[in-house]
């Protein structure tokens, strides 16, 4: 019996070996987007229904099973996709990866800074750029679900960091069967690494979709329960009633009604996501563009344009101009990457 | 009453056993006779005339011929009544050849027998009635089920004739075995060469409907009115639609083993099973998916819906042509050919690897290097009637010892220092041009080496993970060692052949294999009127063979569907409906579900009752009796042969009651 036999392949109980079971999820949701046997519980992705790999005659699902291949935590080939997806005449920098150009700037919307992000996705949105944006809005006791915004108002709706975990890529797969083809989606560096690597995985030979990635610079993110309790034992408040959140110059400060309340970060060391801990990729270095407030003057945030279409997309917003600080930059991505290494 | 009895001589056949002048005195004798006669050959121009001048001058009511079985000449003398205008179910035959000359010697005894059969017919022929047989209308179209080479050529046959066909097949593209095929033998042709045109001709025909990935749910009805439900799996791509570009399979992430291919080549979820499928149409294999929906994104004509379903079609057909083929024998069945072992393939599985449309490109290899010593094993399954443990057929499949010498052929032509050798048990090159290739093969250095059946052949791994073939040849054990060792599986019938027996109220012989209603002279013909048989899955034959018999049964299929009706045998059960109380006990034993219980109401005085009798649908019963002793009222009748006929053949034979 002479059979093309089903190689190794890891599937989803080698996602779950290797990543689930050590608290590595980034709960990005990328697993759960195409596959319709994946679902998300409340921590992490889960079987629920027997995957097609464990059936007759089935060999492979991309390669390793396609959960395992765009998972952001498995091993993933950075400077291939950098090449794949970012400008190739782009100027390269350690701490900054791939880039075309840096600004500050501040536009007319308040956003959690200079409002970039939000005026660039409703420009997006109004200019036919893209047909949907994938945003995070925030829900009732300090949460925050993925949305596919189609309109302005839900765009707007979701201004402001959120800083936990959002399963924003699960959504992309919805959006391509709703029908959208040109999609932008906003995320940190684990949520674009999964765009980039369901591109490069499952869309390479499927130029009818376009995907636009905003990546949001990011040090890391809390587990969300324990964010509400910490903040109330630490601070004495609720944080689903609060209106802004800003982690900046090692503190974290939290408005409600008007105040500022503030504690130190390294207070909140505990309630970090684990798959945060071993992330060395501050300024979302595979996305379109990366957007963030540090590097700038208060009240701007810092875009690092890193691709053509991100390029594209800033062009269309209108913005006052401010000064890029990169050392402030460089500074707290070699700190990220010291904590990693300390803790490895 | 006046009846004649002509006594048949059939040549010696029957005079050389039975005194016929002593029978035909006998018979003058017996009560209601007028005449009786012998003469030597009944059935011939002169016997028959007899027969008919003797019913116009001496004014016959009733004829009893004796002579065969009514299977072979009843016919011919219902005729020949029918000729002088006597109803021809006023004729009873006696058959003293089959059950009587041709089963005793001894003549004294014999001639008692033959006295006493033909006074059994002369009792029964005094009580005939006369019958009418029925006419029906005829649906002009014609349903084929499979769609390999024998179904094509029948389709394509039927279709030529000016008829509407409908051509069934269960797998997403017609073609069938003959497309799996490499070369076939003795000429070398390429399979998919000579089968693809057709494939072609088959999609193309204004008369044929091409209905694929589909299966026959349900049959009702009877010959030229038959009703069929055939339920077409979903493929969740639109066939009309899709243009073929493949696009969906290329963007598909779920790789699956191709069983078009054997399991030796892959394919994706979304997919045609090879390159020149027909329908040219893709389907997406959903229980295997991952449901990503790319396909969908990429189909450029918006062909996929992943919200399709089944759909039941219905269909009104005169006549069926089965022709499902047939299944490999499975070779795990026996393990000591060591299917298991990755260097032993089947013969289907060699055809994958030469093909040159395969998953090696044509090239004979295992794992990426070519065999240098290969064997042949004849018999997998096949003429197993004294292999100790033998789970395959008791039949030759006919196709074995040929396809082997093409397959030893095509070894050495690409690997031309391969030592390649058969073990055979008789090389049966029985057709056209086969023996002129089996010395041809052996003349290009295959080497030959017969074993007996009964005789064990073993296949083990060697720890280098070669190959040993071990047997016995003539009393002395063998060893062969092998790099590739393929296996000649035999061909048997389907797995499921049993659920279209029930759908279409068929029957099977000893062998699994469908039963013909005469071996000899009605080989496509099954025991349901209208109903067909042709390809393997009546028994095992080749290609040429295959279509001959195709076309043969489209022939039958034609001279159906070109009468206005056809006539239907009356000898049927019939109810006698005051007798009826709607037990329902006869439809139950009814194998040809030609019964039905009827609600009826009747008006008692004030009251109205409700009541079930039994109805016989008369195209559908086939007069096998079965419903007539299970009546506990004995309201069942079967016409020709009533209970009071049947009792006076019992007293002709001296049975009394």
């Amino acid at each position: 019996m002479l059979k093309v036999l089903k190689g190794r392949v890891k599937r989803f109980e080698g996602l779950k070996e290797e990543i689930i079971d050590r608290n590595l999820c980034s709960y990005c949701g990328a697993c759960v987007s195409f596959c319709e046997h994946l679902e998300l519980g409340p921590n992490a992705p889960m079987l629920k229904e027997e995957c097609p790999l464990d059936k007759e005659g089935v060999l492979k699902c991309s390669e390793n099973g396609t959960c395992y291949d765009i998972c952001p935590m498995t091993e993933t080939d950075i400077e291939g996709l950098e090449e794949t997806f970012l400008d190739p005449e782009g100027m390269r920098d350690e701490h900054f990866g791939i880039y075309k150009k840096s600004i500050a700037g501040k536009t007319s919307i308040e956003g959690q800074d200079g409002g970039v992000v939000t005026s660039m996705l409703v420009a997006g949105v109004e200019k036919e750029l893209f047909d949907c944006v994938i945003v995070a809005e925030r829900v009732e006791g300090y949460n925050a679900v993925p949305k596919i915004a189609e309109d302005v108002d839900t765009i707007k709706k979701a201004k402001g960091t959120k800083y936990v975990q959002c399963p924003m890529v699960s959504k992309i797969g919805e959006a391509v069967k709703r029908g959208k083809r040109r999609i932008a989606i906003v995320g940190t560096a684990c949520e674009i690494r999964a765009v980039r690597k369901i591109q490069s995985v499952l869309l390479k030979e499927v130029p009818q979709i376009g995907i636009t990635t905003v990546g949001l610079f990011c040090f890391e993110s809390f587990y969300c329960d324990k964010f509400v309790n910490e903040t109330k034992e630490l601070l004495g408040i609720d944080l689903s009633s609060a209106s802004k959140i800003q982690i900046a110059k090692g503190e974290c400060e939290v408005t409600v009604k008007g105040r500022h309340y503030k504690t130190k970060i390294t207070n909140l060391e505990e309630i970090v996501r684990d798959s945060c801990r071993y992330c060395d990729d501050f300024t979302a270095r595979l996305a379109d563009i990366s957007v963030g407030s540090v590097g700038s003057a208060e009240g701007y945030c810092t875009v690092i344009v890193r691709s053509e279409r991100g390029e594209q997309l800033l062009d269309l917003i209108e913005f006052a101009r401010g000064e890029v600080n990169k050392e402030e930059i460089s500074k707290i991505v070699r700190y990220k990457k010291v904590k990693i290494e300390d803790r490895i | 009453m006046k009846i004649g009895v002509y006594i048949c001589h059939c040549g010696t056949n029957i005079a050389a056993t039975v005194d016929v002048n002593e029978v035909t005195k006998f018979a003058k004798n017996l009560s209601g006779v007028a005449i009786s006669r012998d003469y030597v050959y009944m059935c011939s121009d002169p016997g028959q005339e007899l027969i008919k001048k003797d019913i116009l001058n001496a004014k016959l009511d009733r004829v009893v011929v004796a002579s065969c079985s009514p299977r072979m000449h009843e016919v011919t003398f219902r005729g020949a009544c029918e000729e002088v205008g006597l109803n021809g179910y006023c004729m009873e035959m006696a058959n003293i050849r089959e059950q009587c000359s041709w089963v005793h010697s001894d003549k004294e005894k014999a001639t008692e027998k033959a006295k006493e059969l033909v006074a059994s017919a002369v009792a029964k022929a005094s009580l005939l009635q006369p019958l009418e047989p029925m006419r029906v209308g005829v649906t002009p179209s014609a349903l084929i089920i499979g769609g390999g080479i024998a179904g094509i050529q029948c389709a394509l046959d039927i279709a030529d004739a000016g008829f509407q066909v409908y051509l069934v097949e269960r797998e997403p593209s017609v073609g069938g075995h003959m497309a799996q095929l490499d070369k076939t033998f003795p000429t070398l042709d390429c399979s998919a060469c000579i089968l693809t045109p057709k494939m072609a001709d088959v999609a193309r025909h204004k008369n044929i409907e091409l209905v694929t990935y589909a299966d026959v749910e349900n049959v009702e009805g009877y010959i030229g009115n038959l009703k069929v439900v055939v339920r077409k799996k979903v493929r969740y791509v639109d066939e009309e639609k899709c243009t073929g570009c493949g696009y969906c399979a290329k963007v598909c992430p779920v790789t699956i083993s191709n069983e078009f291919d054997m399991g030796l080549g892959t394919r994706k979820a979304a997919y045609i099973p090879f390159p020149q499928a027909v329908p040219l149409a893709y389907t997406l294999e959903r229980a295997k998916c991952m449901g990503c929906a790319l396909c969908e994104v990429v189909c450029e004509v918006g062909a996929i819906n992943f919200e399709d379903d089944d759909e039941e079609i219905e269909l009104e057909v005169g006549a069926i042509v089965v022709a499902t083929g047939y299944d490999l024998f499975d070779p795990s069945l026996e393990p000591n050919y060591g299917y298991e072992y990755d260097r032993v393939i089947t013969g289907l599985e060699f055809e994958r690897l030469c093909n040159a449309s395969g998953p090696t490109k044509g090239g004979i290899e295992i794992n990426g290097k070519e065999p240098k010593d290969v064997v042949f094993i004849s018999c997998v399954g096949s003429r197993e009637k004294d292999v100790e443990g033998g789970k395959g057929n008791e039949c030759c499949s006919r196709v074995c010892c040929m396809y082997i010498a093409k397959q030893a052929h095509l070894v050495k032509e690409q690997i031309p220092d391969a030592n390649v050798t058969v073990f055979y048990t008789d090389v049966q090159a029985f057709g056209k041009g086969f023996e002129e290739f089996y010395w041809r093969v052996k003349e290009e250095g295959v080497n030959y080496i017969r074993r007996e059946l009964k005789d064990e052949i073993k296949v083990e791994k060697k720890e280098n993970g070669r190959l040993k073939v071990k047997t016995v040849r003539e009393g002395r054990p063998i060893e062969k060692e092998a790099d590739l060792v393929v296996l000649a599986t035999g061909i048997v019938p389907r797995r499921d052949v049993s659920d279209l027996v029930r759908k279409l109220k068929i029957t099977q012989s000893g062998d699994k294999f469908f039963l013909e209603a005469h071996p000899k002279l009605r080989p496509m013909d099954t025991l349901t009127d209208g109903i067909f048989i042709t390809g393997c899955c009546q028994s095992p034959k080749d290609i040429p063979d295959s279509v001959a018999q195709a076309s043969a049964a489209a022939s039958r299929v034609c001279s159906i569907l070109s009468q206005d009706y056809i006539e239907v045998e009356p000898i049927i059960a019939e109810v006698k409906e005051e007798l009826c109380i709607g037990c329902g006990s006869c439809k139950e034993v009814c194998p040809f579900g030609a019964i039905e219980l009827k609600e009826e109401e009747r008006q008692f005085e004030e009251i109205v009752l409700r009541t079930r009798k039994s109805y016989v649908t008369p195209a559908l019963c086939k007069g096998c009796g079965a419903c007539i002793p299970e009546c506990p009222v004995s309201a069942m009748t079967q016409k020709h042969f009533t209970s009071a006929q049947i009792e006076a053949m019992l007293r002709g034979v001296g049975v009394t009651a």
